[in-house]
């Protein structure tokens, strides 16, 4: 058991450096030159090259990326290029110029990347803690609802709601419930973040592109399970149906369910974003959205590899607990 | 509590009538395809009433794609200065010259709409039927020849699969131009894996079967095995997919559009209408809310026929497919 | 020598709709079951064996529906009681052995967890007194180092231990009917030998009917008391088992023993063939019409009841009790 975390750790670890200079790359290849940004206009030729020199930007790529990977070692994911370490984001050529130049102007430290990551993942993880526990509760209930009442109104019914839900854009719906909610309706304040309560909408919104999914793994697992003969043993032996269905057919159904979750945390990560945008909700999303537009590369970066390194321990997880929940998996 | 039943046959076919009161009870679940005895599988789609709904809508749709430029009441790209921020026609101000209203800078919503829809469907259509060729044959070729090939599929699907496709759009497009083929290829490089995922699945599933034992005893070649048998088999599985992923990706075109990452306007995408019409929720709701029903109703009817296909072919869970890892 | 009845199962009818029509499984078929006896049950492959099985416990699930009939246990209608009195009697007084074991228990839980499970669901015995109880009935059907294999997992089990903890289950709490679907079915013969010798002991230990349900005729004739002939949903011939075995009357019970292969004498050529009943019964008349090398024209038209033909011997046939017949030899 535990030679296999390890290999797959390493692989997990293998996976992450590969994503991060993947996007490394990227970002960097693609024309949209940051030190030209940072200039503005008006800027000499030899004020941009000093920009990039002090950023770092003139240098191969692999050295580049080799310096960044010791530095992530190290704790350090770099520095913003934009934002300042007081909160607010500052641009302009000034601030990289080193003293020796006359400017006559402050320079501002920059915001150290760590630290904003860090400091947004509270949020981020609130909504999507919140959007998986909507996941879970209401798909159940619905699902179980479904396979209980199977070829009924219910059933039907159920399998619309699915149906409408994975039909929808969840954005739009978030767009929707802000327009009916905040301006037409002026209810509730959809938008920002002054309290836990502000995660909710968005964490429904988000938990709607799930939902669908899983709410048709249960419903298709669970009827599997429950005409499965073991079920049919149980009953001959007089177990009660309650018992049957919490302790034995949910049971059943988890090995498909967490691999499910394996995945769509996938969907979670990416879907929060465009929700955090969307509800102007200050998490993880919300900081990466607007640094790409920005082009602050050492945000975008920290994020991504934050990213990367969750989805890999979460599917590592993922397999172990596998080998846990069914006893006849046995781990290669 | 409801009561649990189980066991019996797998026997398809509908219950008997009921002399008894019907009890609710929990009915087991009939889900390994059987071959149907009696109906053929056009039979059985056609008797289907939601599947057949869900085939008229489409056919909706298709016929507004198709005729768009002859149907659409006004040149989607005309400004009309004095017309802006119309709302729609059910709406106070609204008229029936611009039936759904206009939009910042007076074009007709309706038009845009129709257009966007054109676009926005081309460019799912493009992007599904890449990732099922490309996705589908290195799937298959990971199952059917295993070993090396499918542990790099597997690892190189991991690593994309490692973020989500948002960031990766992000990444790419905020930098290139946003062109029809460029926003084509990053869903497809960001969609594939899933595809090759579920091909893969599917493959390993038909190789233990009988009948690819048999092929091989014959001597029939790797190739041949696959295209000729294998597919043809799992088509029913993929076609299912790839309807419902034609309904994601215009999904997925409208999220990027929204954010400004799709094909730019004054380029009507059903994305970057609602993008552009976030700007103006408070006065001019519509631009950005009309578009999205609109696709709800085709997502709705490629589900429904979605669903309807996997009825008919007896092919178990068509959502259950796409989450095999 | 009469013992009380325990099991009276009148005109049963169980029926499965399918895509061909209705499958009518179990079609009018009566027996009994007495206290401290063992009934067989025989009949080739999809003659309605299971059916009647789970007819009795009433775990028949849609498409399939028991149409009419009554089920007498110990005087009160399993038919007409509600769900959750059933629940009660299930696993209690009536328990059932199903072929196949291992699909029969939950593979995500330890064999002694399901053992105390069965055990903790009808008595109010706490963890600990199901789990000695659970270890005593592990040893009791033979299944060594049981305080060990309590915590083994159904698949860890060979396919004859399998069965054996299948059957502490339905033993568990002392029933008083015991059903047992072809239970030595996948077993390699000298298990099959070691769990017809735990039955039999249980049957001298207790006096616990028994419905021993097989296609296996050697098992019948060696633990069986008395004999039912099912064959196309319906009950062909019954009797006590010497009776049955010895002088058949119908003429498929004597094809069927004429099929067993003899290993002497002139029979040594050619295995018979028997046709499987496939209860799509579409005709009138009897369900053996067909096949019969006795036939008479009455016999497609008429359905023959059962009648008496000897002592406490019954066939469906219009084929008197006297009617020459020849007996394989």
């Amino acid at each position: 058991m535990l030679e296999y975390a390890l290999k797959r750790l390493i692989w997990g670890l293998a996976v992450v450096i590969v994503v991060a200079f993947a996007v490394f790359c990227l970002i960097r290849v693609i024309p949209g030159d940051p030190a030209r940004l940072i200039a503005a206009g008006g800027a000499t030729p030899e004020m941009i090259q000093s920009i990039r020199q002090s950023l770092g930007l003139d240098k191969p790529i692999l050295v580049q990326f080799a310096g960044y990977l010791s530095q992530v070692v190290r704790g350090n994911l770099g520095t913003s290029i934009f934002r300042s370490a007081g909160g607010s984001a500052h641009t302009g050529m000034h601030e990289f110029l080193t003293p020796t130049e006359e400017t006559g102007v402050q320079q501002y430290a920059k915001a150290e990347v760590l630290g904003l990551i860090i400091e947004r993942v509270p949020y981020t993880l609130l909504l999507t803690g919140l959007a998986m526990v909507f996941v879970v509760v209401i798909s159940f209930s619905l699902g179980i609802l479904a396979v209980l009442k199977k070829d009924t109104i219910w059933d039907k019914l159920v399998l619309f709601i699915a149906i409408c839900a994975q039909s929808l854009p969840n954005f739009w719906l978030g767009i929707v419930f802000i327009l009916l909610l905040s301006v037409k309706l002026k209810l509730l304040p959809t938008m920002g973040y002054q309290g836990p309560a502000y995660a909710i909408i968005p964490a429904f919104v988000l938990s709607l592109s799930l939902i669908p999914l899983w709410l048709r793994i249960i419903r298709l697992s669970l009827a599997d399970v429950l005409s499965a003969n073991f079920i049919t043993g149980l009953r001959a032996r007089g177990i009660p149906d309650r018992l049957i269905l919490f302790k034995h057919a949910l049971r059943s159904i988890a090995i498909p369910l967490v691999t499910v979750f394996g995945v769509h945390l996938g969907y979670l990560l990416g879907g929060a974003i465009i929700v955090e945008f969307v509800f102007n909700y200050p998490g993880l999303g919300l900081l990466t959205i607007i640094s790409m537009l920005q082009r602050d590369f050492p945000i975008v970066q920290g994020v991504v590899l934050l990213f990367a390194s969750v989805f890999v321990l979460i599917n590592i997880a993922v397999d172990i607990i596998y080998g846990f929940i069914d006893p006849r998996v046995s781990l290669e | 509590m409801p009561k649990l039943q189980s066991g019996g046959e797998h026997v398809r076919g509908q219950a008997a009538p009921n002399p008894q009161e019907p009890r609710v009870e929990m009915q087991q679940g009939g889900s390994t395809p059987e071959p149907m005895a009696k109906s053929t599988f056009w039979e059985r789609i056609l008797r289907d009433k939601s599947a057949m709904t869900g085939t008229v809508i489409l056919a909706v749709y298709a016929f507004v794609i198709l005729f768009a430029p002859l149907i659409a009441p006004h040149d989607p790209y005309a400004i009309d200065v004095d017309n802006i921020f119309r709302p729609p026609f059910f709406m106070r101000g609204g008229t029936m010259t611009y039936p759904l209203g206009t939009d910042e800078l007076g074009r007709d919503l309706l038009s845009r709409l129709m257009f966007g829809m054109r676009l926005s469907v081309f460019m799912s259509t493009c992007v599904v039927a890449l990732i099922v060729a490309f996705g589908t044959v290195v799937g298959l070729l990971a199952a059917y020849y295993g070993k090396l090939v499918n542990v790099l599929l597997m690892r190189v699907t991991d690593i994309q699969l490692s973020f989500p496709v948002v960031v990766l759009a992000i990444c790419v497009l905020v930098y290139t131009t946003p062109t029809v083929p460029a926003v084509i290829t990053v869903l497809a490089i960001g969609n594939w894996p899933v595809y090759a995922r579920v091909a893969r699945s599917l493959g390993l599933t038909e190789k233990a079967k009988d009948y690819v034992k048999a092929a091989q005893a014959l001597g029939a070649s790797g190739a041949r095995v696959i295209f000729k048998y294998i597919l043809r088999n799992i088509a029913a599985s993929l076609l299912i997919v790839c309807i419902l992923d034609l309904g994601a990706m215009v999904i997925w075109e409208a999220v990027l559009g929204f954010i400004g990452l799709s094909v730019l306007p004054p380029t009507p995408t059903l994305g970057n209408i609602m993008g552009a019409g976030w700007d103006y929720m408070v006065n001019a709701w519509w631009i950005a809310t009309l578009p999205g029903i609109i696709v709800f109703f085709l997502l709705f009817g490629l589900s429904l026929l979605g669903e309807g296909i996997a009825g008919a072919s007896g092919v178990r869970g068509s959502m259950q497919v796409k989450t095999v890892v | 020598m009469s013992s009380e009845t325990i099991l009276d199962v009148r005109n049963l009818k169980t029926y499965y709709a399918t895509d061909a029509g209705m499958r009518k499984v179990v079609d009018g078929f009566s027996f009994q079951v007495k206290k401290g006896r063992v009934l067989g049950l025989a009949g080739p492959g999809g003659s309605g064996k299971t059916t009647v099985a789970l007819s009795v416990m009433r775990l028949i699930a849609p498409p399939g529906k028991i149409i009419s009939g009554e089920i007498f246990f110990k005087g009160r209608d399993l038919l007409k009681l509600p769900e959750r009195e059933l629940a009660k009697l299930r696993g209690l007084e009536i328990s059932i052995v199903f072929q196949d074991a291992s699909s029969y228990m939950d593979p995500l839980y330890v064999i002694g967890d399901q053992l105390m499970e069965t055990i903790q669901a009808h008595s109010g015995a706490t963890k600990e007194e199901a789990r000695k109880r659970g270890i005593e009935l592990l040893t009791r059907v033979g299944i060594p180092d049981a305080v060990d294999r309590m915590k083994n997992f159904p698949h860890q089990f060979s396919g004859g231990m399998q069965q054996r903890a299948l059957i502490a289950m339905a033993i568990a709490n002392n029933p008083t009917l015991l059903i047992l679907d072809d239970p030595t079915r996948s077993l390699d013969v000298t298990i099959q030998a070691q769990v017809i010798q735990m039955l039999v002991h249980l049957r001298e230990q207790t006096e616990v009917a028994i419905l021993l349900i097989s296609s296996n005729v050697a098992l019948m004739s060696q633990f069986a008391d008395d004999i039912v002939i099912i064959f196309g949903g319906r009950c062909i011939e019954m009797g006590p088992k010497n009776t049955v075995l010895g002088s058949p009357h119908h003429p498929y019970t004597r094809s069927l023993l004429e099929a067993i292969p003899v290993l002497e004498g002139e029979r040594l050529n050619r295995l018979k063939v028997l046709p499987e009943s496939r209860g799509l019964w579409e005709g009138n008349g009897c369900v053996w019409y067909s096949s019969c090398q006795y036939r008479m024209g009455r016999c497609a038209l008429e359905v023959p009841q059962l009648a008496e033909v000897g002592e406490g011997h019954y066939s469906a046939c219009f084929l008197g009790a006297h009617e020459p017949h020849k007996i394989a030899t």
